[in-house]
């Protein structure tokens, strides 16, 4: 592949996945230049890397998993800029434009579980990965993923009922 | 309420069209997000993006031997310590590691004390204060507390409070880099020995780029280091288009505040990729415009870069310009604009500068091959 083909290429994989990423990076960092940084880190590995793929399934995969290990970084080492109160976000964004009170609140635990709940809940429910897809993209077990799904529903369930819009289960 | 969770619920994120054609032209450019430590995260490549943002802390520097035996006589017990901040600072609801911003005075002093730090051995008296609740501060002093992990400054900063910023900013990023060296991948260095030209050769035509843009003499006695980036030499299937010599002039004692320059070479055929001034002090000591006459001043200011440009470069007629108001070093700051960018497209060449609004001077410009047409064309949101 010549060096056209590889800017044509890294074009088409921005514009691809570029929302995708951008949507799980986004709900995990709780900002948006954060999540733009790590966006532009993912995608640079890909360019560099320039790993082989057997398939477009697989491409996606490896590029969430390079996101979400980018993140992790990111939330360990990096200077962060201010977590985004979901309230913010949803007027700047209009996140929750025709939501029903029930799916708002919901969102707003999700917005506030911790990394590890948080990277399954979003993969599981919003991506459409099963638990075994899951496991393999965060290199961890399925019966991890199986708990923290487990998890996230008693906090969305038990919580939900008390909350009353204070922070959940930050880290 | 159910715990069914529904896909729509996130369906309106979307990345804005700016954002993915500033990711594209980076990636093209081989530069690093903004925040200069994901070079401590994982794989080295291009490291151009430092070229305009400078240094924003950590590693830039090495060590003056002082400090390197300072930070290595560190207790175990305050390693840990700075551990822990580092731990705990992963938190992603703090909006910020500092009670408050420094400001631009502040940071000036920090530069020029910091420099004292590095070359004189100049050191606080006393580590920072530690205390568990914000309720047993007592405002006077520069504190850490613990219950919400910031790092707080009295509303006057002292040379000694400014001290014991710098040393406490210094021991924590030593213990940063420390960890991420620990974590970082087995990844071969793309850092070799010069190999085509003198380092002698490098610095002195670096002195000449300096002299075109900045004026003569600027940075003369300073201290130099060239760093030759070769990721091709890691990969051979990258290509040798970000193959790079970096020439730093730095101040005697600089630090991660000073005021630097950098030039950066083609390794290939040594032809000029940037040349720029960089740090935190040079950014403080730049005039502050709102958000409203900074946008009009870069429309505006347009005709003076083209004029500079071509004087300098002999860049004319561009066949595609794009402009912003740039942000630096603070988060994107409500009405504290200093710098422009513009990108222009001459030819087969695409030249990207930073604009002082203030000064009305370039601080940096970038030379790159014109590649990616697809992104000019996208309407900016």
């Amino acid at each position: 592949m010549d060096q056209k083909e590889r800017n044509e290429s890294l074009e088409r994989v921005i514009e691809n996945y570029s929302n995708m990423l951008y949507r799980i990076c986004f709900v995990i960092l709780k900002n948006e230049q954060d999540a733009q940084d790590v966006l532009q880190e993912t995608f640079l590995a890909y360019m560099t890397k320039r790993p082989h793929f057997h398939s477009e399934e697989h491409k996606k995969a490896w590029l969430i998993r390079v996101s979400q290990n980018k993140c992790k970084e990111f939330l360990r080492f990096h200077k962060k800029h201010a977590a985004i109160p979901l309230e913010e976000v949803e007027e700047s964004i209009g996140i929750s434009n025709g939501l029903d009170i029930e799916d708002r609140e919901k969102l707003n635990l999700i917005w506030n579980l911790n990394l590890k709940l948080k990277s399954v809940v979003i993969l599981y429910y919003v991506e459409g990965y099963s638990v075994k897809e899951t496991a393999v993209i965060l290199n961890i077990s399925e019966v991890a993923v199986k708990k923290r799904l487990q998890r996230a529903r008693e906090i969305l369930s038990e919580l939900g009922r008390e909350y009353d819009g204070g922070i959940v289960c930050e880290q | 309420m159910n715990n069914n969770i529904d896909k729509e619920l996130f369906s309106n994120i979307e990345i804005s069209s700016k954002a993915k054609k500033e990711i594209y032209e980076n990636c093209l450019k081989g530069r690093h997000a903004g925040d200069i430590r994901f070079r401590y995260a994982g794989l080295l490549t291009a490291m151009i993006g430092a070229l305009a943002i400078g240094s924003t802390g950590i590693g830039t520097y090495a060590y003056y031997q002082s400090v390197q035996t300072r930070m290595e006589s560190m207790p175990q017990a305050e390693v840990e310590e700075y551990r822990q901040d580092l731990i705990h600072d992963t938190a992603v609801v703090i909006d910020d590691s500092y009670s408050r911003k420094l400001t631009d005075e502040e940071s000036l002093r920090v530069a020029e004390l910091e420099r004292k730090y590095n070359s004189e051995g100049n050191y606080p008296e006393e580590n920072v204060k530690r205390v568990a609740t914000f309720e047993e501060w007592d405002g006077e002093s520069v504190c850490y507390v613990e219950e919400d992990n910031k790092l707080y400054f009295p509303e006057e900063m002292t040379d000694e409070d400014l001290l014991t910023f710098i040393d406490y900013s210094t021991k924590k990023d030593y213990v940063m880099e420390q960890e991420a060296e620990k974590e970082a991948d087995d990844t071969p260095s793309p850092y070799v020995a010069v190999e085509n030209v003198s380092e002698a050769d490098l610095v002195r035509a670096g002195y000449d780029a300096l002299g075109k843009l900045f004026g003569r003499d600027v940075a003369k006695g300073w201290n130099t280091r060239v760093e030759a980036f070769k990721p091709s030499a890691v990969d051979p299937s990258e290509g040798t288009g970000h193959d790079m010599y970096f020439v730093y002039y730095d101040q005697v004692g600089g630090s991660s505040y000073s005021t630097d320059y950098v030039v950066v070479y083609n390794m290939n055929d040594l032809s000029l990729i940037g040349v720029a001034v960089r740090g935190k002090e040079h950014w403080a000591g730049l005039k502050s415009y709102t958000d409203a006459d900074a946008a009009a001043k870069v429309k505006e200011d347009l005709p003076k870069v083209c004029a500079e440009i071509e004087r300098l470069y002999g860049y004319k007629n561009y066949d595609l310009e794009r402009d912003e108001v740039y942000y630096d070093y603070t988060d994107p700051g409500e009405n504290d604009a200093r710098q422009a960018r513009y990108v222009f497209r001459f030819g087969d060449t695409d030249v990207d500068v930073m604009w002082d609004l203030g000064s009305e001077k370039l601080s940096s410009v970038e030379f790159f091959p014109a590649e990616g047409d697809f992104y000019w064309y996208l309407e900016l949101e």
